[in-house]
C-alpha cells in the first residue's frame, strides 16, 4: 500500500511517516504543502492513502483536498485529514470538501490505528 | 506526544542572558486576537527533539529544533484554542532563537501563564491576548 503524507512540519512528517511504516506501508511518499502534493499526484497517482495537515504555507490542506476530489481518478484514495484544529464546524467543512475522516493533533498510533479501521483499511493493521 | 512528565511551577523570566533559548508562536486570529507562545531554552529544544527522533542531542540542528518547538506550539494551541471559547483561527507557527529577547504581539498582554518542568528543564506556555483598539 502507498501513502502520501503532506505536512510542513518535519516533526510530523516523521512521525507520520514512522507509523506508516510500522503498520507496512511499501512507498511512503512526502510533501511540504498542498502543491508539492499535487505535483506528487500528477507523476504518480496509486496512492491508498493520503494524510493531509491543514495549515500549511503555499496550498493549504482544505484547497488540496478540493483539488484531489475534483480529480475523479482519484476517488479510490482515502483522505486523512491530521490536524491541530479541533472546531467541530471548521472540522465539519473538510469532511464536506471530500476529507474522509480526521484526527486530532497529538495523534497516537492507537488513534492512527483506529482511524485506519474507519477509513477501511484496516486489513494492514491485522497483518 | 513528547513521553516525558511534566510537573507545573512557578513561572519565571530567565535570568542568563547568556543561555540560547527558543520561542515557538502561534496566533490565534477571530473573535478572540491574541498568540500562544512556548519558551523553552535551547538544551530541552535539543533535548525533545533528540528524543522524538530517536537521536543524539549533539546531533539535533537549529533547523531541526525550531522545527519541533514549532509543530509544539502548533500543537499547544490547537489544545488551547477551544479553551478560549470563541470561533478563531490559528496562523503557521513563528519560531525565535536567541539571547536576552522579548517577544510579544503588538498590543498584547499576558492573559496566563502556566510554567512546567520537563526533564530538569523549564519551559512556560504564555498566552497573549490582544487589547481591542479601544481598550
Amino acid at each position: 500500500m502507498r501513502a502520501l503524507v503532506v505536512d510542513d512540519s518535519a516533526l510530523a512528517r516523521f512521525r507520520l511517516r514512522a507509523y506508516l511504516n510500522k503498520v507496512g506501508f511499501s512507498e511512503i511518499v512526502e510533501a511540504t504543502e498542498g502543491y508539492e502534493a499535487l505535483r506528487c499526484l500528477e507523476s504518480n497517482r496509486d496512492f491508498d492513502l493520503a494524510m493531509v495537515d491543514w495549515i500549511m504555507p503555499g496550498m493549504q490542506g482544505l484547497e488540496l483536498i478540493t483539488a484531489i476530489r475534483a480529480d475523479h481518478s482519484l476517488d479510490t484514495m482515502k483522505i486523512l485529514l491530521v490536524t491541530t484544529e479541533t472546531d467541530p464546524v471548521e472540522v465539519q467543512r473538510a469532511l464536506t470538501q471530500g476529507a474522509d475522516d480526521y484526527v486530532a493533533k497529538p495523534c497516537s498510533n492507537d488513534d492512527l490505528n483506529e482511524k485506519m479501521v474507519s477509513l477501511g483499511l484496516g486489513s494492514i493493521i491485522e497483518n | 506526544m513528547v513521553g516525558v512528565p511534566l510537573t507545573r511551577t512557578e513561572t519565571h523570566t530567565p535570568s542568563d542572558d547568556q543561555e540560547i533559548w527558543v520561542s515557538g508562536v502561534v496566533q490565534i486570529l477571530g473573535e478572540w486576537n491574541g498568540a500562544i507562545r512556548l519558551d523553552c531554552s535551547w538544551d530541552l529544544a535539543q533535548a525533545v527533539t533528540a528524543r522524538m527522533y530517536g537521536i543524539e542531542a549533539s546531533a539535533v540542528t537549529a533547523e531541526v529544533a525550531c522545527d519541533t518547538v514549532a509543530e509544539l506550539a502548533n500543537v499547544v494551541a490547537g489544545m488551547v484554542k477551544p479553551l478560549l471559547g470563541t470561533r478563531s483561527h490559528h496562523s503557521l507557527p513563528t519560531v525565535v532563537r536567541g539571547r536576552g529577547y522579548e517577544f510579544n504581539v503588538p498590543h498584547g498582554r499576558s492573559f496566563e501563564q502556566c510554567g512546567f518542568n520537563c526533564d530538569a528543564n523549564y519551559f512556560s506556555v504564555t498566552i497573549l491576548q490582544r487589547a481591542k483598539a479601544n481598550d
